[in-house]
């Protein structure tokens, strides 16, 4: 069945589909203009930088400009930290909110729409105003520049936005497949482990993609919450390169951002697969 | 591996679903069918799955809410007494918290067209081809970069003698370069487009998730009885991408309004406070200007803006849903 | 499948939090101790790169102090810097020496009673000629000393030394001179005077300097909201500014200072009006002082004008909650101590505020002896010469300035009605 569709040769090279192959490549283009100087000024030397952004590299300076911002910035204990903070924190907020999620919309629970503003408020919030508070909190409670202190802060922020995606994925799917798990005799908890958590799968494999770019990107909390090597974020570091006193020349920051990039964007490439829709027809 | 079967079986039983009906409530309003009756163990069940997430998000974030709330009445004296609503009467003063409103309102209106409507294209238009896939990178990835990296980039882009300046002299179209940093609302524009360069990613992956949940057939059958792309698009896969589009609009929403870092590191939200948004006046009223009174007034008013926005746009589409 | 990449994911972070968690608990164990004699004292600031100086400088103190060091902990942003500080003075967390900014800026935060009185630690240095007494008032609240100096940075104009020798130029002794080689360094195709915006405080550099150089005295009355921003004198530095707008004497303001360095070395910059404590990041682009580049210090506009230069530092205070504030104060009084300080300032790239230390750096050395001799009046930088919120606001107005340099009149209007109120709430406020 799926075959006789998937045969494409068969359907005639319209106008509309030289349109939209025309406008996603023109898409794709237009972004990676920022990339691509991203990526050429990142390779420039310090000697040949003049201040203006460059097209073409001049050059291959970017290994020495990688060095010059290891020698600047302490970036070791920084990415140990902060891949705790993001596998961490983003898996945590990730389970908790999925839990959220099953409570709201698939189990019968009173006022779930309560629930839902109660939560999902939390990414509504701008985030600066917590910053004072927090602190003073965190100081109170000893958590003041401790890893655990900020991985917290992280995992609570990181909870509503998953839930929010968990939970309208799973508002998705029929309640007679609910009801047919619990005739058969599912306790709450089986229904949520066999039934409902395999189907969220997608989403939260890209709830989990999003708060661990979110967290291993945060800065703010970053620095307002800790001052210590043990507990600083990658961010931070790569914040002491560029503060305002900073003598380090702007090819030097960006070549350590792209490397700062990695883990995330290897991210995206492993997860790549996850999101290749079963829909193989043309729109 | 038991769950996978089933996983597999529930989505067979979901391609016999009529599309429309699959789509849901956004946010909990409609009704739901109580299953079984009320009882404390099913209390006690939900009470577990529910409250780890609702006591973070309460002691970490509403409770440090509550007290911004509780600042923004008192006053910002060196020894702060209560002062009522007077901080919120300070920011009726002030001609430049206007522009910084309208300046909100404009990201709003921008991240809602922008990343949505480029991140909904992306995802449905390179579903089908081999190349799709690098095509969808190119916009995804932008999305893995931090933020002071797209800010030094963007600046690139936009200063005077920056990249779209030079591209558009190539291009023999000198008269259309500006001082996009310096101009308002240039200024903004300029910054919503680096913020869609780097948002545009969140959509994508989210409308591929939603895709996922359209059963294939549904598609086919349509496209076998002749109907074109942007028929099958329009009454076929838009509606059920509806669920789906309540968080990407919702998320884009929030993110618009809370949006800082670009606008910080880019301009500082000058010249002469031009470029400004509510989120920056706070941060400037609060930090800069010692005034947490009037910055936590500032950040309530958000706060009620964003609120009311969600509010307003997730009822309605759960009611049009129903 | 893709259950099991995510466990793997997780299994890997864990395993990572973990080590970090390890690494953690072996660190406290050394930190932990506390109890003995103080061998290091906790010095916050919001620059990572003092680091390594500050490690320097710690050898030195520890000679004099019979053993207490500094340990240097940063905050890379100013803002949240000042944010955490202010958080974090009056409770038991706070650091033993805290960096902060003079003028103004120190009244604010001395005013709030949260700053140990070092007036004895400042007449000593004093007395022992290791402090430049014309400074005191910048670090003085209501007859009490608040802080030390960190260096003292005259604000002088950089040049780029082989476009003014290939145009047969040298750093210009009157303002005259000083037009005469903006004209040429424009037909050159440079950009002549970098003036810039978008870093938020820099709009403030050209309008200090042309009024100063036009009335030292006014812009001391000016600052300290003796004098009306309305008055004939201010409306003349716009006038002056102006002009150089119109002539194209001056940027494009949306260069970031970060970039000058690499402006000025492509000779696409000529001159970059800052303080000395550029000077390091101008070597970090790779430029020699003295060869690449030097400094001069501004000509008068108004040659009957007294001379001055506009001077800033940074401070050093002592929180009264310091957690070991006896220490703190010891190496407080060895700080100003010309070993510590010629260690200090050669890292540093600037000049010290102990008068006897003298820069190996040719630019600064000349700089150095050009201010001693003119014996010029030392005015205080404009960001810490008048209350923050009055500063803050006027840098916005003058980057109005200087996109509609033809709206000088109203944006001085702003500016003086700013100052009005800024003022009135200042000193309700205490000051």
């Amino acid at each position: 069945m799926k075959g006789a569709v998937m045969k494409k040769g068969k359907q005639p090279r319209s106008v509309g589909r030289v349109a939209r192959d025309v406008t996603v490549i023109g898409m794709a283009l237009l972004w990676l203009v920022p990339t691509w100087l991203l990526v050429v000024n990142a390779l420039t030397s310090v000697e040949t930088y003049t201040g203006s952004p460059r097209w073409v590299p001049d050059g291959f300076g970017f290994f020495d400009n990688l060095v010059a911002a290891w020698d600047a910035g302490d970036f070791g204990q920084a990415t140990a930290n902060s891949l705790g903070y993001a596998f961490v924190c983003a898996a945590a907020a990730v389970l908790v909110a999925a839990g959220a999620a099953f409570a709201v919309a698939v189990m019968p629970v009173r006022r779930p729409a309560l629930w839902f503003w109660l939560i999902y408020t939390g990414t509504l919030l701008p985030l600066q105003v917590f910053v004072r508070p927090l602190f003073s909190a965190s100081a109170e409670l000893d958590l003041y520049d401790s890893w655990t202190g900020l991985a917290i802060v992280y995992t609570a922020i990181c909870v509503p936005f998953a839930f929010f995606v968990i939970r309208n994925y799973l508002a998705t799917v029929p309640r007679e497949i609910t009801e047919a798990a619990l005739l058969d005799g599912a306790s709450w908890w089986r229904v949520f482990y066999s039934v409902h958590l395999p189907l969220a799968k997608p989403a939260m494999a890209a709830a989990f993609i999003f708060q661990f770019v979110w967290v291993w990107n945060e800065l703010l909390f970053g620095i307002s919450l800790t001052f210590s090597p043990t507990a600083r974020p990658i961010m931070a570091a790569l914040a002491d390169l560029s503060s305002g006193y900073s003598r380090v020349p702007p090819p030097v920051v960006l070549a350590a951002a792209l490397a700062v990039s990695v883990p995330t964007v290897a991210l995206f490439f492993a997860f790549q697969r996850l999101f290749v829709s079963s829909m193989r027809t043309n729109i | 591996m038991g769950g996978l079967a089933e996983g597999r079986r529930v989505s067979s039983t979901v391609s016999t679903q009529p599309p429309v009906s699959v789509a849901g409530s956004a946010a909990g309003a409609a009704p739901r069918r109580r299953t079984r009756p009320g009882g404390p163990r099913r209390n006690l069940a939900a009470a577990a799955f529910l409250l780890p997430a609702a006591a973070l998000v309460a002691v970490v974030l509403l409770v440090p809410f509550g007290a911004t709330v509780y600042r923004s009445l008192l006053t910002d004296d060196l020894q702060p007494v209560f002062g009522g609503l007077s901080a919120y009467a300070k920011l009726l003063d002030d001609p430049a918290l206007s522009l910084s409103l309208l300046n909100t309102l404009l990201w709003m209106a921008g991240t809602l067209l922008l990343p949505v409507g480029f991140g909904l294209a992306v995802a449905v238009m390179t579903n089908a081809q081999k190349w799709g896939r690098i095509a969808r990178l190119a916009v995804v990835l932008p999305y893995a970069i931090s933020g002071s990296a797209v800010a030094v980039i963007w600046g690139y882009m936009l200063r005077s003698d920056g990249a779209v300046n030079q591209m558009l002299a190539n291009l023999g179209l000198e008269s259309w370069a500006h001082d996009w940093l310096l101009e308002d609302p240039l200024n903004t524009f300029g910054m919503i487009m680096a913020n869609t360069w780097q948002a545009t990613g969140v959509a994508v992956i989210l409308f591929l998730v939603g895709l996922q949940t359209i059963p294939p057939e549904t598609v086919e059958a349509a496209a076998i009885d002749g109907a074109d792309g942007w028929v099958r698009f329009r009454h076929i896969v838009l509606p059920q991408l509806r669920p789906v589009t309540y968080v990407v609009v919702g998320i884009s929403l929030a993110n618009a309004l809370r949006t800082f870092d670009v606008i910080w590191v880019m301009t500082q939200g000058g010249p002469a406070r031009t470029s400004e948004t509510l989120a920056l006046s706070m941060y400037r009223e609060s930090f800069l200007l010692q005034r947490p009174g009037v910055g936590s007034a500032i950040a309530v008013v958000l706060t009620l803006i964003v609120l009311a926005s969600s509010w307003l746009y997730l009822r309605g589409q759960g009611k049009a849903a129903r | 499948m893709v259950i099991g990449s995510m466990k793997r994911l997780l299994v890997g972070g864990v395993a990572v939090t973990l080590a970090v968690g390890l690494a953690a608990c072996g660190g406290g164990g050394d930190s932990g101790g506390g109890a003995q004699s103080v061998s290091e004292v906790t010095l916050y600031s919001d620059n990572p790169q003092w680091k390594d100086g500050f490690e320097k400088v710690s050898v030195d103190l520890k000679k004099l102090t019979g053993g207490t060091g500094i340990t240097p902990l940063s905050i890379p942003s100013t803002s949240s810097y000042e944010q955490v500080i202010r958080s974090s003075i009056t409770t038991p967390k706070t650091a033993d020496i805290v960096k902060w900014w003079q003028g103004y800026r120190l009244q604010d935060l001395a005013r709030t009673g949260s700053l140990t009185d070092l007036t004895e630690v400042w007449d000593e240095a004093e007395k022992k000629g290791w402090v430049n007494p014309g400074l005191k008032d910048q670090f003085t609240y209501k007859g009490k000393v608040y802080g030390l100096p960190l260096s003292q940075s005259n604000w002088v104009v950089y040049y780029n030394k082989k476009l003014f020798a290939q145009l047969g130029l040298t750093p210009p002794k009157t303002w005259d001179e000083f037009l005469a080689a903006c004209e040429k360094l424009k037909g050159a195709g440079a950009a002549p005077l970098w003036t810039g915006q978008t870093d938020g405080w820099t709009s403030f550099i050209p309008f200090e300097e042309f009024l100063s150089k036009s009335d030292p005295q006014f812009y001391q009355d000016v600052t300290s909201g003796k004098a009306s921003y309305t008055d004939e004198k201010a409306k003349k530095a716009l006038a002056v500014w102006k002009e150089m707008i119109d002539k194209g004497y001056t940027s494009k303001t949306d260069i970031k200072f970060l970039d000058t360095p690499a402006q000025l070395k492509a000779g696409k910059l000529a001159m970059i009006p800052l303080g000395t404590w550029f000077n390091g990041t101008l070597s970090g682009a790779g430029l020699k002082p003295g060869e690449d580049y030097g400094a001069f210090l501004w000509p008068s506009i108004n040659p009957s004008a007294p001379k001055s230069v506009i001077v800033e530092s940074g401070v050093f205070a002592i929180p009264s909650a310091a957690p070991h504030k006896d220490a703190a104060i010891k190496v407080m009084k060895s700080w100003m101590d010309p070993a510590v300080q010629a260690t200090w300032t050669e890292f540093l790239g600037d000049t010290s505020a102990n008068p006897t230390v003298i820069s190996k750096d040719p630019v600064l050395a000349e700089i150095a002896a050009e201010v001693k001799a003119m014996n010029p009046t030392l005015l205080t930088r404009y960001w810490e010469a008048s209350p923050p919120a009055l500063v803050e606001g006027n840098v916005q107005d003058l980057g109005k300035f200087m996109l509609k340099p033809e709206e000088a009149d109203s944006v001085l209007a702003d500016m003086q009605k700013r100052a009005e109120t800024e003022w009135a709430a200042w000193r309700k406020a205490g000051g």
